[in-house]
């Protein structure tokens, strides 16, 4: 097969190359082998695929949106579906040979159909809600408003995940704006995004702790999870550091408290011994489920090494400002993080210095395939447990 | 403290009598409308050890028959009114609803979206508001009325 990309108007877009493909480009994108599909959404009339190439580099596919339709990618790639129901609800757009028609968020209570789409009469066709019940509208929130002030929707995506998806949100502001972040704002975000994935593996170990109803080891990892909410608070004003990172940089400075408090929260955790509590509560159990097992020594090596590296962290920050706010008023960029339960990736697109269209593709998207595939291998009295090692969380997809 | 509240918390007293270290149980029913889950974060450390949850005699339960408070979080989405609704109707006098955080008190930065009905107060009376965004688990144990 030719390569679907081969002789594509290429759009700017700062992350990743966008190319405009026509139907029969679309679907044999849709049909290529050596691509990766990971997300899909859409925007004024285009619906936009990212996909991973044989390198693992991001390339992104755009179709035009004729009378509501587009070529469905779900046909050739079962992984679309979800993002096609998602997109139908959102923006009105239909995909052609969709294998899943069902609605995936909309179930007939919003006051308006299709919310990010051109503006539609209002319908009324209650259904009981089975799902979508923690959809709030935040990327319609989002539009029209300046980066600054849609980053507070951005840090309200997932609480657990607050600082990596405003990390990923000024990211894709800062590509679109073609702004530069100074150095020691960098090093804040880095600091910032090692605390949240230590409360995050914490938490982790929590939830299993209490699907295992090992409550020894729950209650210890609870101790240790409201450390690390007082060191974040001492050290960056807020306890999940939420609307601690802004475009352009971070909102504030590291807190005076803020060396002693990590230095505080290492020596808890060291006094802890975690690594020793988990064997003794859940060794044996964990033996038989190699997948939490798995998720068990990733998150005790997180916690781990996300100390190590803050230490570090502050002993190499370097002097100077922590944000750069000018920024262009047009553009169009991607930004990724990396959050407690893996990557996040944001796209948006900026107009007059306001935001024109924005997708932030939250990990539950992936996570929650892995997690019902080895909840279905587990034994039914263990799903619980391997669920829980999980965490997957509605607001991320549903957005 | 207001008059309702008092007199809530005598009946409750009535009802659990305080055991040998004076702990009086309450039971707490959570409800999650559309939380960004950082409300839940903070309940969760506050009914943790991490507060000494089990000394304050405070205890979630899985269903509203058993339930004495109804803690709602996160704006309350059109989707998740009649189930909320449905939790209320099922929870036995005397009951109480308290809004946890800013989203379940008013909507917090999601009010006015398609999506979203308002606080908690769109669909039920609400006897507490606990604002913050998320309020800390020390905030939520204050108005809890145990903390402080
Ligand atoms: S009040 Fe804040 S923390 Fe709580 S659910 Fe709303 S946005 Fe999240």
């Amino acid at each position: 097969m030719s390569d679907p990309f081969a002789g594509a108007f290429a759009m700017p877009c700062a992350g990743a190359a966008r190319y405009l493909l026509n139907d029969e480009g679309w679907r044999a994108m849709a049909a290529a082998p050596g691509l990766r599909f990971v997300a899909m959404w859409a925007d004024e009339s285009a619906v936009i695929a990212l996909l991973r190439d044989a390198a693992g580099a991001k390339l992104m596919a755009t179709v035009a949106v004729e009378q509501g339709f587009f070529p469905g990618v779900s046909p050739w790639r079962p992984e679309a579906a979800e993002f096609e129901r998602m997109i139908r609800d959102l923006w009105g757009y239909n995909a052609v040979g969709g294998i899943d028609g069902r609605p995936l968020l909309d179930f007939g209570q919003w006051r308006l159909a299709h919310p990010l789409g051109r503006p539609v009469a209002p319908f009324a066709a209650p259904e009981p809600a089975t799902s979508g019940f923690a959809h709030k509208g935040t990327l319609a929130l989002m539009r029209g408003k300046p980066p600054r002030v849609a980053a507070r929707f951005a840090a309200r995506v997932d609480g657990g995940a607050t600082v990596a998806h405003s990390i990923a949100f000024a990211r894709a502001a800062e590509a679109a704006g073609r702004s530069r972040v100074p150095p020691r704002a960098e090093q804040l975000r880095e600091m910032m995004m090692r605390l949240e994935a230590v409360g995050g593996a914490l938490e982790c170990i929590g939830r299993v702790a209490v699907a295992a109803e090992a409550a020894l080891l729950g209650g210890r990892v609870a101790v240790l999870r409201e450390a690390v909410a007082r060191t974040a608070a001492a050290a960056f004003g807020h306890r999940l550091m939420m609307d601690a990172v802004v475009p352009g940089g971070v909102v504030a400075d590291l807190l005076a408290d803020g060396p002693g408090a990590l230095l505080w929260l290492r020596r808890s955790v060291a006094a802890a011994d975690l690594p020793a509590l988990l064997e003794a509560s859940l060794g044996r159990r964990l033996r038989d489920l190699p997948a939490v097992g798995a998720r068990m020594a990733l998150a005790l090596e997180t916690v781990a090494a996300g100390l190590e590296g803050l230490g570090m962290l502050v002993e190499q920050l370097e002097d100077g400002p922590v944000i750069q706010a000018a920024m262009a008023v047009a553009g169009e960029g991607i930004g990724e993080a990396t959050g407690p339960s893996g990557d996040i990736l944001h796209w948006l697109r900026l107009e007059g210095g306001q935001i024109a269209g924005v997708f932030m593709l939250d990990p539950g998207w992936v996570q929650a395939g892995a997690a019902a595939a080895e909840a279905a291998a587990a034994d039914a009295s263990d799903a619980e447990i391997v669920l829980a090692a999980h965490g997957i969380l509605a607001s991320g997809m549903e957005l | 403290m207001s008059a309702l509240w008092r007199a809530l918390w005598r009946n409750l007293v009535a009802r659990h009598p305080a055991g040998p270290a004076g702990r009086r149980e309450r039971a707490l029913l959570h409800r999650d409308c559309g939380s960004c889950n950082g409300c839940e974060i903070e309940l969760r450390l506050a009914l943790s050890a991490a507060h000494d949850a089990t000394r304050r005699g405070l205890t979630l339960v899985a269903v509203p028959q058993h339930a004495d408070f109804l803690l709602v979080t996160g704006p309350v989405t059109h989707h998740s009114q009649a189930g909320l609704g449905a939790a209320w109707d099922a929870m036995p006098d005397p009951r109480l609803v308290v809004a946890v955080g800013d989203c379940a008190v008013d909507g917090g930065v999601f009010r006015g979206s398609y999506a979203v009905a308002g606080g908690a107060g769109s669909t039920l009376p609400v006897d507490f508001a606990i604002r913050g965004c998320p309020p800390t688990a020390r905030q939520i144990l204050d108005a809890l009325g145990e903390a402080g």
